[in-house]
């Protein structure tokens, strides 16, 4: 009776949170970098955005210089992170917006 | 010094100049010489590129020419955002056609190591602008004992040089979303190696790129072709051999390269044929007649 106590109420956490992970919002981001000027150094940042980890989306527009990203509902992207990894890909950031960020 | 001897060392000049382009590294654009664009921290680029050249023939007695492959790989890694260090190694094939047998060899040349760093940037919406200088050593690991049926081959033929030698410069690009220039200015010293030392040489490219499609950007680009314009002032000193110089090295070329470069997210493919405009060459040293210049670059 314990143990099947127990497995059932395992199971209600383990559904409720499945249900938190599919049913939660993903956020976006639009990320503005300076100095990108063509398609080969832009994947330089794609591929340093994408080691922060949680990025189910990612569109460049080299025209603009604006990265727009969506990620996972339980990640949250900061923008020291995000300027450390624009940093890192030998650009600058300026400017940071968030998106149906709760 | 009789006329054979200094056919052969005369070859030696013409295949230095030819690979004085060889030290390349790999991110995009120009196609002949070095960029300032960055490498992204802890992440690496690749490039091949496959290089064809020959020498002007000369017809009559003695007829002469050099003719000369070589496929480059080279790898940059960069340790953080302004530091990147590169690997080049060549694999050369090279072919003296003189009267008589023709003499050839083949196998990996000299590897150079060197690294760049970028000591200003300015990055604007849609530009930047960098300077990076270099520094390198290329090191004797190719092979410089070859021998054929006549025996050893010459200095000028071996895939390696037998020398430890010095190169640096510094590098200037201004990339705009339209169009991109690069120009470097750079030092080659050279050491003695096998009796022999080339002379001393110092270089002045530029290279503009200009993008011809597509026309208008959207914001969904797969990828940038442009025209490339390219052009090397070089003045290189006289070789020495056991340390008597050689009249027949040496002197001042002007070289441009018409190119074309299709550039994607993870790959760059180019194309260019370097041509003399001008040359200057002290005693009976071989002109350029072109050198082919194909490639790819690989973002991994």
């Amino acid at each position: 009776m314990k143990i099947l106590k127990r497995l059932v109420i395992s199971l209600v956490i383990t559904m409720w949170l499945f249900s938190s992970e599919i049913h939660a919002k993903p956020a976006s981001y639009e990320v503005f970098v300076d100095g990108i000027a063509c398609p080969f150094c832009a994947y330089g940042i794609e591929k340093q955005l994408d080691k922060l980890g949680g990025i189910r989306e990612m569109r460049t527009d080299v025209a603009s210089g604006v990265i727009r990203l969506t990620v996972d509902g339980s990640v949250t992207l900061n923008e020291k992170d995000v300027r450390k990894a624009v940093e890192n890909a030998g650009f600058s950031l300026t400017g940071f917006i968030a998106h149906d960020v709760k | 010094m009789n006329s054979g001897s200094s056919v052969l060392r005369s070859r030696a000049s013409f295949i230095a100049a030819l690979w004085g382009c060889v030290l390349i590294d790999a991110q995009a654009a120009p196609i002949t010489f070095n960029t300032a664009l960055p490498v992204a921290a802890e992440e690496f680029v690749f490039r091949l590129q496959i290089k064809t050249g020959e020498t002007k023939e000369e017809r009559g007695l003695p007829r002469r020419q050099v003719k000369a492959s070589a496929v480059v790989s080279v790898l940059g890694y960069g340790l953080t955002p302004d530091l990147t260090v590169f690997a080049v190694l060549p694999y050369v094939d090279k072919r003296l056609d003189l009267v008589g047998p023709n003499r050839k060899a083949s196998g990996l040349a000299d590897i150079s190591l060197f690294t760049r760093y970028t000591v200003y940037k300015n990055n604007m919406r849609g530009k930047t602008f960098r300077v990076a200088p270099f520094l390198g050593i290329k090191l004797p690991t190719g092979s410089d004992d070859e021998k054929d049926g006549i025996g050893k081959l010459p200095v000028g033929l071996q895939p390696g040089s037998g020398s430890e030698d010095l190169f640096g410069g510094v590098i200037l690009t201004y990339q705009t979303l339209a169009w991109q220039f690069d120009s470097e200015v750079r030092v080659d010293v050279f050491n003695e190696g096998n009796d022999v030392e080339k002379g001393n040489k110092i270089s002045f490219s530029v290279s503009f790129q200009y993008r011809v499609w597509p026309e208008d950007l959207q914001e969904e680009v797969s990828g940038f072709l442009y025209l490339v314009l390219e052009s090397e002032f070089s003045h290189q000193r006289k070789d020495r051999f056991s340390g008597v110089s050689n009249n027949d090295s040496g002197g001042n070329r002007w070289l441009i390269a018409p190119g074309i470069q299709y550039v994607t997210w993870r790959w760059v493919a180019e194309l260019s044929v370097q041509l003399p405009v001008n040359e200057r060459l002290n005693g009976k040293t071989l002109e350029t007649n072109y050198v082919i210049n194909g490639g790819f670059r690989w973002n991994f």
